[in-house]
């Protein structure tokens, strides 16, 4: 049984006169946790958007869990298990904290119009269950306070753990995180990095792109850098840390 | 709560004011405005799916109201255009309802499937021009639709399932058993399209409309296709305007393509945003009090000019409406029934 | 066919005068101005109530007889006013929600209340009856092939030399290139030093000026009403849309297209007896760019979504 989760091979992707992605080989694995970083305007958001699709790929293929996703609309993509947030938080405001959770956990056939219309006893105790994976997420999360509030009243650092928690209702393989830790209070980051690291134990296997390079050297098995839309470094840690490509790219482009 | 104590008086005040207004014939005024208050009501109702509901800006209900009215109409017993062609067989009335409904719902899926992913003002400008070209298709089309002549003699099919308590009732009081048999109706289906809708709005169908209204990439991160929900929305509210389009042409007894056109889906919009957007019972009532305050700006027409013309009634009657809409967007978008904190002001 | 032409240029170039004039204010306000349309009629409206004879039938509000004033003077005053008129809607309506923090949708529909409000003001104020301006009837003469009657020409001429100038002005002149900055980006704009406030002002009053010309030249070539600009509204937003919203010579070009499409729709066959659903078919044509190409033939693609 392979261990491979997401294969990337040849991918680019063209702005104009702009090339923003031209990644040759990328792989994920299940149980890991990577970090994707690199100066800004390295393409790390793109090549973010290209993989979860919610961008197109000019040329290029991708493959999740053995199945060619090239084309795949980004929806289908996250219900076979790639679930991604987002860099400025997309919380559902006007829905309450409990609310946000039960549509990321609701099954789609329950969410078809008939269903609803009818509502079987099946489709109750779905939800019933649901109820028991909820609390224990937002109990994980420390948001358990705040279940009935309006999601648009929580903190910045609140919004983010929704985020997280959401995608985490839809048991994902691969959880993919834009920039987790951006603009969050350093105890709010440590509480973060700790649940994302025991997510691994659970066999979820976490991408994420970030600027917080202290955190990305804590709690990441691995690192792929990325500068001018190519990857220059892939490795552990203390590798990619110590690699020349590496200092060079963020001297080069006269960053952080 | 607050607004439904709010919601009663203004009711109560509008009741009071029309029978005292009206010392004779006081129950025909009250039935005949309470029957068109019915009909925009359900036509608001719909509206209400899209835009409460999903967030889809639709300024073309007529269209839909149209579509339902027609194809219904067409389906029974009528006679059509200048020469009065006779068409003496059709379907029962019931069935051609019902296909009535699913030809506005059709319609929906056609117009909703390639422009539901445009963005907001822009779905608003596709809405209208489909709506007018609609009534451009309906007017010159004579020999399908009867063009400017319009259908009549259809109501038969209809007023013929009315029972005799209703005619005695209604003659005991003087009032149009006809309309007073559509008005009954009318409110009939509101109560159980709320009702369904109600059960909808609890549900997981529900609550995806509502987070695809929010944030649809979140949605699709999430796993679910937030373009089917809206089409899904789009065809349910499309499908009641269509029901409402039905009672309307039953109510004039004709159907005409100066029915249909963008004053009528402009009063619906504002019936709906005067009872609150969002919320179940609010277009209703907001179509009650829109119809209230229509029927008295006559008085206030007469106040302002000496004895005012067809032209002068109907100016005064739309700059009110155009004042209603106006106001209640910037100072009271949430209307008199609407949540506050589910408003869609900040949406860029 | 070819008939047709003459009366295609001549809705050419209304339609485009208001799409160039909804497409400068959309570009820099992102406003959807449903109201754009009683703007137009606004001009057309306070230029005949200047320009008409005193002793004519036309009464407003019952009580005020025109103005007889000169109709050169009288479509000068005119424009003036409906830049005033502008600015006040800005001052007065729109600054406010914005500041308030009114996303483009409730603005929207607050357009379309005062479109009705003002259209319907119109209707109290001035007459029903379509009205002309008091110009010397013309007889049609023909030009390369085209029937125009020389005012036409003349319309045609001036209104084409107006986008020009609307066109140099933006690219040439400060306050121009300021209002193409805050279009392209508006923070970008704030950081330069660029009052957006102002900007937005100015594009207000120019926008409302070339409305009310347009609203002028509607009426010159065809006459005047209450409701004349709500029936080209919709014309002018597929002129807008078809050109790509947010550029000015796009606007124009788009405008001429529609106009043109219109009225030589009315010679093909199978629109034999089906005139009056020509418009139909340009509307048609404007969801299909909409659904295909949303910027349009010269709009830039990140501005759609």
């Amino acid at each position: 049984m392979s261990n491979n989760l997401l294969s990337v091979r040849s991918l680019k992707k063209r702005f104009g006169g702009l090339e923003a992605v031209n990644v040759d080989e990328f792989d994920l694995n299940k149980n890991e946790i990577t970090s994707l970083i690199g100066p800004n305007g390295a393409g790390k958001t793109t090549f973010f958007d290209l993989i979860t699709r919610f961008q197109n790929s000019d040329s290029g293929s991708i493959n999740f869990d053995g199945k060619n996703v090239t084309r795949l609309n980004s929806y289908k993509l996250a219900r076979l298990g790639m679930v991604r947030t987002f860099q400025l938080t997309r919380v559902f405001d006007r829905m309450s904290v409990y609310e946000n959770m039960q549509f990321a956990g609701s099954s789609i056939n329950n969410e078809g119009f008939l269903n609803s219309l009818i509502q079987s006893s099946s489709l109750k105790n779905q939800e019933k269950l649901l109820t028991e994976k909820i609390n224990e997420t937002l109990e994980m999360l420390n948001l358990s306070d705040m279940k009935n509030s309006y999601a648009r009243e929580l903190s910045g650092g609140q919004k983010k753990l929704l985020e997280l928690g959401r995608s985490l209702m839809k048991s994902p393989k691969i959880l993919l995180l834009d920039e987790p830790l951006a603009g969050v209070n350093p105890k709010l980051s440590e509480q973060l990095l700790e649940i994302i690291s025991n997510l691994n134990k659970n066999g979820i296997s976490v991408l994420m792109v970030e600027h917080n390079i202290d955190a990305v050297m804590k709690i990441s098995e691995r690192v792929v850098v990325m500068a001018e839309g190519k990857i220059i470094s892939d490795g552990k840690p203390d590798f990619v840390r110590s690699d020349k490509n590496v200092i060079e790219a963020y001297l080069g482009s006269s960053n952080e | 709560m607050k607004k439904y104590i709010i919601a009663f008086f203004l009711l109560a005040i509008s009741f009071m004011y029309i029978f005292l207004s009206n010392e004779t014939g006081g129950a025909r005024v009250f039935v005949n405005l309470m029957t068109f208050a019915g009909i925009y009501g359900l036509a608001a109702i719909g509206i209400n799916v899209h835009f409460g509901w999903t967030g889809l800006l639709n300024f073309g209900h007529a269209a839909f109201m149209g579509i339902g009215a027609y194809t219904t109409v067409l389906l029974i017993p009528h006679s059509l255009g200048r020469e009065g062609v006779v068409i003496s067989s059709g379907l029962p009335l019931p069935i051609a309802i019902l296909v009535g409904i699913v030809a506005a719902a059709l319609l929906g899926l056609l117009l909703g499937l390639p422009t539901l992913r445009l963005r907001g003002d822009y779905l608003a400008i596709v809405t209208i021009a489909a709506a007018e070209i609609f009534r451009l298709l309906v007017r010159d089309f004579e020999n399908l639709t009867g063009g400017v002549y319009g259908i009549i003699q259809f109501s038969d099919s209809l007023q013929n399932s009315r029972p005799d308590f209703i005619t005695r009732f209604s003659e005991s009081y003087d009032m149009s058993p006809a309309q007073f048999w559509v008005g009954v109706l009318t409110w009939i289906s509101i109560i159980v399209v709320l009702l369904i809708l109600s059960r909808l709005k609890k549900s997981p169908w529900g609550r995806a409309l509502r987070a695809v209204r929010e944030d649809e990439d979140a949605v699709r991160a999430l796993g679910k296709n937030a373009v089917l929900l809206k089409l899904q929305s789009f065809m349910l509210g499309a499908a009641i305007g269509g029901l409402s389009g039905i009672f309307l042409v039953f109510n004039y007894g004709t159907v005409q393509a100066s029915t249909f056109v963008p004053v009528l889906t402009f009063y619906v919009w504002a019936a709906l945003i005067l009872g609150g957007v969002g919320s179940l019972g609010g277009p209703a009532l907001g179509a009650v009090i829109f119809w209230v305050i229509i029927a008295s700006t006559d008085s206030i027409s007469r106040f302002l000019f000496e004895s005012p013309d067809g032209q002068q009634l109907a100016g005064v009657r739309f700059v009110i409406v155009g004042l209603l809409i106006m106001f209640f967007m910037i100072f009271r978008p949430s209307g008199i029934l609407g949540k506050k904190e589910e408003l869609l002001l900040d949406v860029k | 066919m070819l008939e047709q032409l003459g009366n295609g240029l001549l809705l050419g170039v209304i339609i485009a005068l208001g799409s160039v004039a909804l497409s400068l204010l959309y570009g820099v306000t992102r406003i959807v101005n449903f109201a754009h349309g009683e703007i137009i009629a606004f001009g057309a409206i306070m230029a005949l109530f200047f320009s008409s004879s005193p002793d004519s039938s036309l009464l407003y509000l019952d009580r005020f007889s025109p103005l007889g004033i000169n109709f050169l003077t009288s479509v000068i005053l005119s424009i003036l006013l409906c830049g005033v008129f502008g600015g006040l809607l800005e001052l007065c309506l729109f600054k406010p929600l914005r500041k308030n923090n009114f996303g483009n949708i409730a603005v929207l529909v607050v357009t379309i209340g005062l479109s009705i409000f003002l259209r319907h003001i119109y209707l109290l104020f001035a007459s029903a009856k379509p009205t002309s301006y008091i110009l010397e009837l013309q007889r049609r003469e023909v030009y390369f092939g085209v029937q125009l009657t020389p005012r036409n020409v003349q319309v045609l001429i001036i209104g084409f030399a107006v986008m020009v100038l609307v066109g140099i002005f933006l690219t040439y002149t400060r306050t121009g290139k300021a209002m193409r900055a805050v279009r392209d980006s508006s923070d970008l704009a704030s950081i330069s030093g660029i009052n957006s406030d102002y900007i937005i002002l100015v594009t207000w009053v120019f926008s409302s000026m070339l409305a009310g010309f347009t609203g002028i030249i509607q009426g010159v070539i065809n006459n005047v009403r209450w409701n004349m600009g709500f029936l080209i509204l919709l014309l002018i937003f597929a002129g807008t849309v078809l050109g790509g919203i947010g550029t000015s010579f796009g606007a124009m070009f788009g405008g001429f297209i529609i106009g043109i499409l219109v009225q030589l729709s009315v010679g093909l066959e199978f629109m034999d007896g089906h005139t009056e659903a020509k418009n139909a078919i340009a509307l048609a044509l404007m969801i299909i760019i909409l659904l295909v190409r949303p910027q349009g033939i010269f709009g830039n693609k990140d501005r759609i979504s």
